[in-house]
């Protein structure tokens, strides 16, 4: 009897909990990118974009077809349109390998949180995939603009994303779960990467964008966006970018630094070219006779990369000279770009609001609800510490061996 | 349920109603009484062996007495017979006298392997077993002298079980060369060797082997009884006795170890295990089991530690991908997208396009064929070998991808998982998996995942209450004993395996006290430098 009971629960196990959520790979489309633009007639309109898995297989059947494809829909929620999109698409839709989530300038200016609150909530959605305000054209253009080696457009930007991360740290390397947590949290303001389409778009739907070595239309990195909760209020370069990112997770960067302190025409001037590399970043706010001050600061090892001076760099002094120089240059472009945050958007997105909560947690306390405002009349401290380690494999450069008259 | 109880659960009291040979014979209506006139006995003999062309026998005179020398001609040696045995008795002179069989054997053939019978069933007992039964007028016994000619396969390497480095000689038929085979490599007066007769129409030699100061005196008992409780009509392989003596046979899982090797053989022996051989059958088993034997080839003692841990740890990962790989497939493709790399879904995506069938379906198509193809390989004649691994090959590997019948991945997912469970040293093992992945693959098309894992869970609980004589199946893993762990994962250097296993508790636990770690020489060779 025991084991009839047991078998019949077995039974119930197998044949009550198994297949609800059965589906074959070859009964859904993978979407890999969603754009959200304004709405002609309603709230959205929602791209998604999918890829065309045929495309990608060795024996093509059919012949040369786009590797993935766009569809269009209007409507007043993200869900809503998402669920209803096979009005023109064959197959159900799955989320889970989404990369992209295009929001237009005009959808951003006026508050993503509706839609975002759907993405987080679904558990179709994987909480890394990229968040970018796309400038210029229409989101969904830029879901359209395919690329060569990466043939579906929202892959190529996922991946470019991440390579420009991590080499030259110019994407601030926003996914869903840090807009939230940024979102969410009074210290700290979030922020998202941008995109700008160069050249046409109208070409650059057509696979024929590919056949050429230099493309059409090409997406490309386009610094960042700030925004004050959910909403846009500005955008910051690439270069702005990098030096908001110093302060965050950086890991490796490159930059040029001239070998004078004299003010010089850029065409004159000789450069030392150094990378970045190892450096470890901390945020604090300090009370100086009762006004915060923000500090940033940051360690690292440096390596010339190359140099155009006139410098002996088998000398230590050498070393001691550029090092010193660097640390000021990039002291001051940190400071610049901190500055700028502060006098045009005045939002905290760097997060020394929470930095403060941490350290002083009554003084934040005290200012919590009007932190922005406090963070925008702070002063800035910057302490770059950062060594000069190697030159590559030459010591002297031969440029001081060449005989100029 | 019943009616799986009464089908696998062993009888546990009966009553060892086992008939002894004697019985045996009667019930088959032979004769006991031997008879001093020896016609009579030719008669009974005759009237027994009536219809079979192998009885012979030949009249002579042995003492001056009318004798008969009856054997089979199919069993016997007819050179020794007619050279050592007919010859000799004819030539002696008439007028020697003995008062017994005995003296007659030291005085005509003293030089032969001899038994004394004293009924009639002894007799036939002999002629059976190929020996040349001399029955002389006027005497009360008869002499069985054994010149049986012991035809069978010369010792060769073993087919199943080859290996690259290590002792390339393999059991045979015969239980004697078998013996000799163990013996050579043990010389130890204390390796005993017990026989057995089992099967009421075969009469079937088994052979008993242990060594008598390391094995445990609890466990021989339960191996002689289980032993002595096997009533069968005949034992034609060793897998018959196998399924005899485990304790639970409603299980995938092999509970007792077999080999062709000598050699491992007396690896096992010397754990404190015993063997069990049977005549007829180059499969010697080897008690108790546990589940990581499987998974212990004997050229992991012949090759570095290193390397042989490293392939055990392989063997262990690829009974997994046996076991779990195909099932993978299944559970991730069909209920877990989000599991894959994005690109490797859209290239799985790209060649699934063209498959008319769910994922589930496709895989039973390829595994189904594959155990076919697995099938007609083992029991074909070699001489078609070749066309049916052509056929296979080309209709199941190609074909049916360019058909569009199956994808390109999928044929991968199977050709793996094939290779993967060979990899299992002993047979018997890999089998199991065969068996048990069909399951896991239908659980994991209906649960997916979970489905996987449920699967496992049953099969841990399973493995982990299995017994082979009484010894936790899993030990020592599970019990965990972290004493016994130099020979299970990884194999640690011989010098330091200083114990024997204590699962299965051996009476002498150790096997060498001293510390052999070899080392140089202390001082350097060829003096000063």
């Amino acid at each position: 009897m025991k084991i009839q009971h047991a078998l019949s629960i077995l039974g119930c196990v197998v044949l009550l909990a198994g297949c609800w959520d059965r589906i074959e790979l070859n009964d859904v489309s993978i979407v890999t990118g969603l754009a959200v633009d304004e709405g002609e007639n309603s709230k959205y309109r929602l791209t998604i974009e999918i890829v065309n898995a045929a495309q990608f297989s060795k024996n093509q059947m059919g012949g040369q077809a786009t590797p993935a494809l766009t569809y269009s829909l209007e409507g007043n929620s993200i869900s809503e349109l998402l669920h209803k999109m096979n009005i023109g698409v064959t197959r159900r839709l799955i989320f889970s390998h989404t990369r992209v989530l295009y929001i237009s300038e005009k959808i951003a200016k006026k508050g993503i949180l509706e839609f975002i609150d759907y993405l987080d909530r679904s558990g179709q959605f994987r909480n890394d995939f990229n968040i970018m305000v796309t400038k210029g054209e229409k989101a969904e253009a830029f879901a359209k603009v395919t690329y060569p080696t990466q043939k579906v457009p929202s892959l190529k930007i996922h991946r470019q994303t991440q390579s420009f991360n991590e080499e030259w740290g110019g994407d601030p390397g926003v996914r869903l779960t840090d807009f939230i947590s940024a979102l969410t949290s009074k210290g700290r303001n979030p922020v998202s990467a941008t995109l700008v389409l160069k050249g046409d778009p109208e070409k650059g739907e057509s696979s024929e964008n590919n056949m050429k070595t230099s493309m059409d239309a090409l997406v490309e990195m386009d610094g960042m966006a700030v925004f004050r909760d959910d909403q846009l209020v500005g955008y910051l370069s690439v270069d702005e970018t990098r030096n908001y990112y110093w302060t965050q997770k950086l890991k490796t960067t490159s930059m040029s630094i001239p070998c004078s302190d004299d003010e010089k025409k850029p065409e004159d001037e000789r450069y030392i070219a150094v990378t970045v590399s190892e450096t470890h970043n901390k945020l604090k706010v300090d009370y100086e006779n009762g006004k915060p001050v923000l500090k940033v600061k940051i360690n690292g090892e440096t390596r010339i990369e190359a140099t155009q001076c006139m410098n002996d760099l088998t000398k230590i002094g050498t070393y001691n000279e550029f090092e010193e120089k660097i640390n000021r240059y990039v002291a001051n472009d940190i400071q610049e770009t901190i500055k700028k945050v502060q006098t045009e958007f005045g939002v905290d997105i760097f997060g020394f609001g929470e930095a403060l909560n941490r350290q002083h947690h009554k003084e934040y306390k005290k200012v919590e609800d009007h932190w922005d405002e406090v963070f925008a009349q702070a002063d800035v401290e910057v302490d770059i510490n950062l060594h000069l380690r190697r030159s590559g494999v030459r010591g002297k450069t031969f440029i001081t061996e060449i005989p100029r008259e | 349920m019943s009616l799986f109880s009464s089908l696998f659960s062993r009888k546990k009291n009966k009553n060892n109603g086992k008939p002894s040979e004697e019985e045996l014979f009667e019930q088959q209506d032979v004769p006991k009484q031997y008879y001093s006139q020896v016609e009579k006995n030719k008669k009974l003999l005759e009237e027994l062996f009536k219809g079979t062309f192998d009885f012979k026998y030949e009249l002579i005179k042995i003492g001056g007495q009318k004798a008969y020398i009856t054997y089979l001609s199919t069993m016997t040696d007819k050179n020794e017979l007619s050279n050592r045995v007919i010859q000799t008795a004819t030539n002696h002179p008439n007028d020697i006298s003995f008062s017994n069989m005995v003296e007659m054997r030291e005085l005509y053939f003293p030089s032969i392997d001899y038994k004394i019978a004293e009924n009639f069933h002894r007799v036939v007992w002999g002629i059976l077993n190929g020996e040349a039964i001399i029955m002389v007028d006027g005497y009360s016994e008869a002499l069985s002298l054994g010149i049986g000619m012991p035809e069978q396969r010369a010792v060769s390497e073993p087919s199943t079980q080859t290996i690259i480095r290590g002792p390339k000689d393999g059991f045979v038929e015969g239980l004697q060369v078998n013996l000799l085979l163990v013996r050579k490599r043990l010389k130890n007066p204390r390796l005993k060797f017990e026989i057995f007769q089992m099967g009421r129409d075969s009469k079937t030699n088994v052979a008993l082997g242990y060594i008598n100061d390391i094995a445990n005196e609890d466990l021989l008992k339960e191996v002689r009884k289980r032993l002595n409780q096997i009533d069968v009509g005949a034992l034609l392989d060793s897998g018959n006795v196998e399924e005899f003596i485990v304790d639970k046979t409603l299980t995938p899982f092999p509970l007792v170890y077999n080999t062709e090797r000598p050699d491992s053989i007396c690896g096992h022996l010397l754990e404190g295990k015993m063997a069990i051989f049977v005549d007829g059958s180059p499969f010697v088993l080897t008690v108790p089991t546990l589940f990581v034997d499987f998974f212990q080839a004997s050229e992991d003692y012949y090759q570095p530690f290193i390397m042989s841990s490293f392939v055990r740890l392989v063997r262990y990962s690829s009974f997994m991908i046996a076991l779990l790989f195909p099932s993978l497939y299944v559970a991730i493709s069909t209920y877990h997208h989000e599991l894959m790399p994005t690109q490797l879904l859209i290239s799985v995506q790209a060649q699934r396009e063209s498959v008319p069938f769910p994922a589930v379906i496709e895989i039973m198509i390829m595994e189904l064929s594959f155990e076919v193809l697995r099938e007609a390989g083992v029991r074909m004649p070699r001489v078609v070998g070749q066309t049916v691994s052509i056929v296979g090959a080309l209709v199941i590997g190609q074909a049916a991808v360019e058909a569009g019948l199956v994808s390109n991945v999928l044929v991968i997912v199977v050709a793996f998982t094939a290779i993967a469970s060979f990899v299992s040293p002993i047979y018997s093992f890999s089998i199991a998996t065969r068996l048990l992945r069909f399951v896991v693959i239908f659980s994991a098309a209906f649960m997916g995942l979970y489905g996987v894992l449920l699967f496992l869970i049953v099969m841990v609980i399973h493995l982990v209450s299995l017994r082979s004589f009484g010894i936790p199946y899993l030990a020592p893993v599970a019990p965990f004993q972290p004493r016994n762990q130099d020979d299970v994962f990884v194999r640690l250097p011989i010098w330091l395996n200083k114990n024997r296993p204590s699962y299965l508790f051996p009476k002498s636990p150790v096997r060498s006290e001293e510390n052999n770690q070899p080392s140089p020489p202390e001082q350097p060779l060829g003096g000063q430098k």
